[in-house]
């Protein structure tokens, strides 16, 4: 039979037109405005399985790595300097290995932490204290660890040891107990000859800010053993200004909504809802309920919140999956690091990550509620993730730096105490340290105090303005 | 040949309007350390202004105070504590390698609360043979805890101990000062023992070094 012209044109109208009732439907059923079916994510493969395995390392870091050169200065390296990486990478890569895998001893040491770097030591300091099973699943321990510590949050290497292939490692979970652990140096490891180089001469490196402890100076501190820059005089550094950008594959448009719920949410929802000033939108199913703003901020939260709470290295390995599938999407290149593991809560475990550049933790600074927020919160047990906080940005040089004065003493004198006249009858300071805070475009440092039990955060002020 | 004047003339033009462009610069750096010099220079000269005017109407001057109490400073007997200062430390520097150089910290009374403005000097003096010496730059506070003293002192060896006196007085009431009440003076005295020549330890220094320069050179 031989089809005439214009019935192939009817059937392709047809078509068509049943094409354009498809897609009315498509988008009623998701309450969003888009383009075509084949923009969706449904039609589409889903991205690659997450890898936690070959970025777990990433999320990581040292909080600080110090050089005790003994004489009660104490050194920070800066995380380009060459020592900083080697440091990190043999203790991780071999020593923390070999520890979990000893055999239960009493490797008990008696002798106090704060006595104990006033030595000649390497000190390795963790942002958090992190438990024995993450430790293990970081390292790919396969022997189950017999530790008398349940967490490491800092480290002691000493290079001195009888055997020339081996150092003295002495950990801590809460600077009360110590544990002594001799490990060998395993080829790739930094060697021993390379500790001594760096402890001789760690003093003549002039780039290096050095810290003291609050009790060599003022014994009537309590918290003696906090460290900050004590000096005379000012002690410049330069830091630079940074500016804050939402990736612009997720933002915040009436045209963009499918984008974005390609790039946030892993399965598509059923509903989807923009709020009637733009500054958010919802999307919500069965499962879950997520909104995102027009800050970037994204809130994910799963409705039911039932499921074993599971080990905490089995938490982790949910949260980072989840992160790592939008930064892989979105390219986020700034460091994600993990700071802060609260397991108190029966049913869960919170995990805290801030991004990272040029060495300093960024923080969000809410300005109505003035309070200093982490940048990623996610509360997750061992079958998934349960709750997120993130303010999903990236972060790139402002072009421009200025210098700042790092000395402690002089922004007590000159600001805090202006600011907190209390501080000049009482001061116990139980934490200083200077981050980066950001509530819009831009983020700048601030030196960021905690004092009887409050949190402070003022704006250091540059040099020369 | 008019044509080709006008094409080459034409080309330098493009050539300049180019390179107004690429020369541009974005983040105009050295425009901004500029300004930041200036404003530097500006306020360092409000600052010395302010500082000139200050002397010149209060007339304070670390030699003032000295000139005006020397007799009291000198006389080691004359000490009053617990006025300002508590938790006063005279130990080495941990900065220096010279053992002659010594940090001075101290933290105020908390009964001691300065008002806008008030600051307490502190000043430390070492006994010489017939007078005292004024050891480094005093300090003031404006806070409770007071910046690091750095200072280096004169004798070393057991037989010349260093008889510091460390003088900390209201820097609005310097010119009517009186022990006790508004004046603390506390000894101190520092014996610096003479670094004897240990053959083992030279031994182990050069041995230092030579580590050190192997390690550079590889």
């Amino acid at each position: 039979m031989r089809l005439s012209l214009e019935f192939k044109k009817s059937i392709l109208m047809i078509f068509l037109l049943l094409l354009c009732v498809l897609q009315m439907g498509i988008l009623w059923v998701d309450k969003s405005p888009g383009v075509s079916i084949f923009s969706s994510q449904r039609f589409w493969p889903k991205t690659e399985n997450i890898k936690v395995e070959e970025v777990k390392k990433n999320y990581i870091h040292p909080g600080r790595i110090i050089v005790s050169d003994g004489t009660e200065v104490y050194w920070p390296l800066e995380p380009d300097n060459a020592f900083y990486s080697a440091i990190w990478n043999g203790f991780t890569g071999s020593y923390l290995k070999q520890i979990l895998e000893q055999s239960a001893a009493d490797n008990v040491y008696y002798t106090d932490w704060d006595t104990l770097i006033k030595k000649k030591c390497v000190i390795v300091e963790f942002k958090c204290s992190v438990p024995v099973g993450i430790l293990q699943w970081l390292t790919g321990t396969e022997k189950p660890a017999m530790t008398p510590f349940k967490e490491i949050s800092k480290v002691a290497i000493i290079p001195d040891s009888l055997n020339h292939n081996e150092i003295i490692l002495y950990l801590t979970e809460d600077g009360v107990n110590v544990y002594e652990y001799i490990v060998n140096i395993e080829q790739g490891s930094i060697r021993k000859e390379d500790y001594y180089y760096l402890l001789d001469t760690i003093r003549d490196n002039e780039t290096i800010i050095p810290l003291r402890t609050f009790g060599s100076l003022y014994p009537g501190i309590e918290n003696g053993e906090l460290l900050a820059v004590l000096s005379e005089d000012k002690e410049l550094k330069m830091i630079r200004d940074l500016r804050v950008t939402t990736p612009d594959e997720i933002v915040l448009r009436q045209d963009n909504i499918d984008r974005i719920q390609e790039y946030l949410i892993e399965s598509s929802s059923t509903y989807t809802a923009p709020s009637k000033d733009g500054t958010s939108v919802l999307f919500s199913d069965d499962e879950k309920i997520v909104y995102y703003y027009d800050n970037g901020f994204f809130d994910y939260r799963y409705r039911t919140w039932t499921g074993p709470k599971g080990a905490a290295e089995e938490a982790l390995e949910q949260a980072l999956t989840f992160i790592e599938y939008r930064r892989k999407n979105l390219e986020l290149d700034s460091g994600i690091y993990l700071t802060d593991i609260v397991s108190t809560n029966p049913n869960y475990y919170v995990f805290t990550f801030n991004y990272f550049m040029y060495g300093m933790e960024i923080k969000v600074l809410d300005e109505k509620g003035k309070t200093i927020k982490p940048s990623i919160r996610i509360i997750a047990n061992r079958e998934r993730v349960l709750d997120a906080k993130w303010y999903i940005k990236t972060f790139s040089d402002n072009d421009f730096a200025k210098n700042y004065d790092l000395n402690f003493i002089n922004f007590y004198e000159n600001k805090l105490v202006s600011e907190y006249p209390q501080f000049n009858i009482d001061f116990q300071p139980q934490h200083i340290s200077t981050d980066y805070l950001f509530s819009g475009m831009r983020a700048e440092p601030y030196w960021l105090v905690e004092a009887d039990k409050k949190e402070i955060y003022l704006k250091m002020e540059p040099e020369g303005e | 040949m008019a044509k080709k004047l006008m094409f080459i003339l034409l080309v330098l033009i493009m050539m300049a309007a180019g390179s107004v462009v690429a020369m541009a610069d974005e983040e105009s750096a050295p425009l901004m350390n500029m300004i930041a010099e200036t404003n530097e220079n500006m306020q360092n000269i409000v600052m010395f202004d302010e500082a000139v005017q200050g002397e010149y109407i209060e007339e304070y001057s670390h030699q003032a105070v000295f000139n005006k109490y020397q007799d009291l400073f000198q006389d080691r007997e004359i000490q009053m504590e617990g006025v300002y200062l508590k938790n006063i430390c005279i130990n080495k520097s941990k900065e220096s390698y010279n053992n002659q150089d010594y940090t001075l910290s101290a933290m105020l009374l908390d009964e001691v609360v300065l008002e806008n403005g008030e600051s307490i000097v502190v000043m430390a003096f070492v006994q010489t043979d017939d007078s005292c010496e004024l050891l480094g730059t005093p300090k003031q506070m404006f806070a409770k805890l007071m910046k690091p003293y750095n200072f280096r002192l004169p004798f070393s060896g057991k037989e010349n101990p260093n008889l510091i006196r460390v003088v900390a007085f209201l820097k609005s009431e310097w010119q009517s000062l009186e022990l006790g009440e508004n004046l603390e003076i506390t000894n101190f005295e520092i014996i610096i023992e003479e670094e004897s020549f240990i053959f083992k330890d030279s031994l182990k220094s050069s041995w230092d070094i030579i580590k050190s320069v192997e390690n550079i050179l590889q």
